[in-house]
């Protein structure tokens, strides 16, 4: 009977959360967070300009919290300070751009070392997520007459399973070092959940958010944690979820790649996701090739090569029906990070008008427009 | 700015790296029969090691760029960088020591990219990119080394040689490039303190001047007997591999005067490099020396062909190709590496 129980939850889970025709070629431009004013409409205009419908919008938790609030659940607490996330949110509504968001960058005050990739305790990262989720509920006024957009789909944090973004990683004990970080960030999104759902309960609440990671290897304080390794970590510690998303950036084309994780290990990834949440959808909230070496992602390939591999890989994500989203990471190269759709002079490469074509193809299913 | 890491790369196919022996002589050992250039310089044995990288389906390339403390004999390596690629056929990294704090300036380029210039290192010991130009049709780096506080490079282009200067702080993009006379090609370029040499592809003759951010300064042409095949620059004196119908030979030209001198010919194409006053040469399994243009004598013999050698005026390393059958199960495999060794002393 353990089969039939498992078809009638996939079933629920599709009716929870409608599946889309195929995976949605989508953008994210990092530099969002980092503009104002003008220079963000403008930026924001460039990010329309792709054809891209879907992005996804990092909030520095540090940014918006750089003080303790008092009531940190409350967005309307004095301490929090939103003014660049409502001019973006504003911004993509006003452009029909539906945003993914996560959170992470641990402010000083909630530090426990100081650093702002510091391990989050989880009181104060799932009030966070709930201040988040509850001033971008569709309802939360604007100061203009109207109401903030509402952000259905929230990721607890940015690649936990590294030590970037989530430290430590391993803990030492008994003379070892053991797996922590997974533990910590199960709490985190569990706790995370209840406290979205409690004040947006149609958000579409996604963990994981695994950053590339291959092999687990806990020898360090920063080691980091493979992410089928994650994977099942959650379904160890049971976490509530109604999305799971992974980030691919594969050594190899995309159909011929196989190191974990790639697009050819995702079933490795569905089939522990399944043990939590059936069904439910899996988003690759970040992907791309870069063009040339940076010490940050030290595998590149030729311009030509990333805007071929661009379109391989809209084709290869349309071969996992559960794929809804290929988020492709970045709009603009930097000095650290080399994949974008356009030089750091803002030069267009090749891959540019690969993207354009990707999603001049697609439409938006009517699951995400809200 | 967004930092990520990309450890999934570890899973890739480092090569492995391992130091064996004795305390007094500890040995790299490195998988496989790549490309391998080597120096010494600033207490430091540095080396480059390039091979494709076959997977189940389908090839890239990967270049390990390492560095061990010498002094008459190798120290612990550190963490090699890594550089992985899928942008076509690498025509081999070339590491040159700074002479500085065990650093180095490396080039890992390809038949038809650029790939990156990268200085090592920062204070917390990481890599830093100079320049990575992914362009299509961006210069070509052949040969770059460390000019006083500069990175320097030379590269080959459609339109012609062009050196790039830099200095080694991350992020730093005030980074130049200038025109310069000729052209050049993989292995045909190189960069010493107060000294930028080159030859373009099939040339007899090599450029030799001084490198500023500006031009390149006191240059002259020398003509080398035959077709230049690699070149090795010096601050004192720059070390060419000329080939002539089948015969090779390895010409010291003096950087001040611009005299040349035959030390070594033979047959094939033999490894060369240089440090101090002297000269290293491996061809085949032997290994010989040079000081001071004198003719080469032989400083040693290896335990298989010499992939590459390095010196600091004394003493000598070299990189021989080894393999060996391993049975696992009555099944029997020859397994390659490549071990970094002292070999000995310039004679």
């Amino acid at each position: 009977m353990r089969w039939l129980r498992v078809a009638l939850a996939v079933a629920a889970a599709a009716i929870a959360v409608s599946p889309a025709m195929g995976a949605q070629m989508a953008l994210q431009d990092d530099q969002l967070p980092n503009l104002t004013g003008a220079a963000l409409e403008q930026r924001l205009d460039l990010l329309k300009s792709t054809g891209t419908t879907i992005t996804r919008v990092d909030i520095l938790w540090g940014f918006v919290a750089p003080t303790q609030p008092a009531d940190p659940t409350n967005p309307g607490d004095p301490a929090y300070d939103w003014a660049r996330y409502d001019q973006i949110f504003k911004g993509l509504r006003a452009r029909d751009i539906t945003p993914i968001v996560d959170f992470y960058w641990t402010p000083k005050w909630a530090s426990q070392s100081g650093d702002k990739n510091a391990a989050p305790r989880v009181a104060d990262g799932s009030a966070f997520a709930a201040a988040i989720a509850r001033r971008y509920n569709g309802t939360w006024p604007d100061g203009e007459g109207g109401t903030l957009p509402l952000i259905r789909r929230l990721e607890i944090w940015n690649e936990p399973n590294i030590a970037t973004y989530w430290f430590p990683q391993c803990r030492r004990q008994g003379g070892r070092y053991v797996l922590d970080s997974a533990r910590q960030y199960a709490a985190l999104l569990a706790a995370s959940y209840s406290q979205i759902k409690a004040v947006s309960p149609t958000s579409i609440v996604t963990g994981g958010v695994t950053g590339p990671v291959g092999d687990s290897t806990c020898d360090a304080a920063d080691s980091s944690v493979g992410s089928v390794t994650f994977a099942k970590e959650m379904v160890r510690n049971r976490v509530p979820l109604d999305a799971w998303s992974m980030h691919l950036y594969p050594i190899g084309s995309p159909s011929q790649a196989y190191f974990v994780p790639s697009w050819k290990t995702i079933p490795q990834i569905q089939a522990q996701v399944d043990r939590l949440q059936p069904g439910a959808p899996l988003y690759v909230t970040e992907t791309g090739y870069h063009t040339s070496y940076n010490r940050y992602h030290r595998y590149f390939v030729s311009e030509r090569q990333q805007a071929s591999w661009l379109t391989q890989t809209q084709q290869v994500a349309n071969r996992y029906p559960r794929v809804e989203v290929a988020m492709w990471f970045n709009l603009q190269d930097n000095p650290y990070w080399t994949g974008g759709l356009l030089r750091d002079d803002l030069s267009q490469k090749p891959a540019w008008d690969a993207f354009r074509q990707a999603t001049a193809g697609q439409s938006r299913p009517a699951d995400w427009s809200r | 700015m967004r930092r990520h890491t990309a450890l999934g790369l570890m899973a890739a196919g480092a090569a492995t790296l391992a130091l064996a022996g004795s305390a007094q002589a500890a040995n790299i050992v490195l998988d496989g029969w790549g490309t391998i250039t080597a120096d010494i310089g600033g207490g430091a044995l540095v080396w480059s090691d390039t091979q494709a990288a076959k997977t189940a389906t389908f090839t890239y390339w990967r270049t390990d760029t390492g560095r061990a403390p010498f002094g008459s004999a190798i120290g612990k390596a550190s963490e090699p960088v890594l550089i992985r690629t899928s942008a076509g056929i690498s025509t081999g990294a070339r590491v040159r020591a700074t002479g500085v704090g065990r650093g180095y300036v490396t080039i890992a380029p390809g038949a038809a990219y650029a790939g990156p210039v990268i200085w090592c290192c920062d204070t917390t010991s990481t890599e830093v990119v100079v320049s990575s130009d992914g362009r299509d049709g961006a210069p070509i780096p052949a040969g770059a080394g460390l000019d006083g506080d500069r990175v320097r490079w030379i590269s080959g282009s459609a339109s012609g040689a062009v050196l790039g200067s830099a200095s080694p702080v991350e992020g730093d993009l005030r980074g130049m490039s200038i025109s310069i006379p000729g052209n050049t090609g993989p292995g045909l370029a190189s960069i010493a303190t107060g000294v930028a040499a080159w030859a373009a592809k099939g040339a007899s003759s090599i450029s030799i001047g001084v490198p500023s951010d500006g031009a390149v300064s006191g240059l002259r042409t020398v003509a080398q007997g035959g077709t230049v095949k690699s070149v090795f620059a010096t601050p004192a004196f720059v070390v060419t591999v000329v080939k002539s119908g089948s015969r090779a030979k390895v010409v010291r030209t003096d950087v001040a005067s611009g005299t040349t001198r035959t030390v070594w010919t033979g047959s094939g194409t033999p490894v060369v490099a240089a440090g101090g006053n002297a000269i290293v040469i491996g061809s085949g399994a032997k290994v010989l020396s040079s000081r001071g243009g004198a003719k080469a004598r032989g400083a040693g013999t290896a335990k298989g062909t010499v992939a590459a050698v390095a010196t600091n005026g004394t003493r000598i390393v070299v990189f021989e190709r080894i393999s060996r059958k391993v049975t696992v199960r009555k099944h029997t495999t020859t397994v390659k590496s490549t071990v970094g060794r002292v070999i000995g002393s310039v004679r």
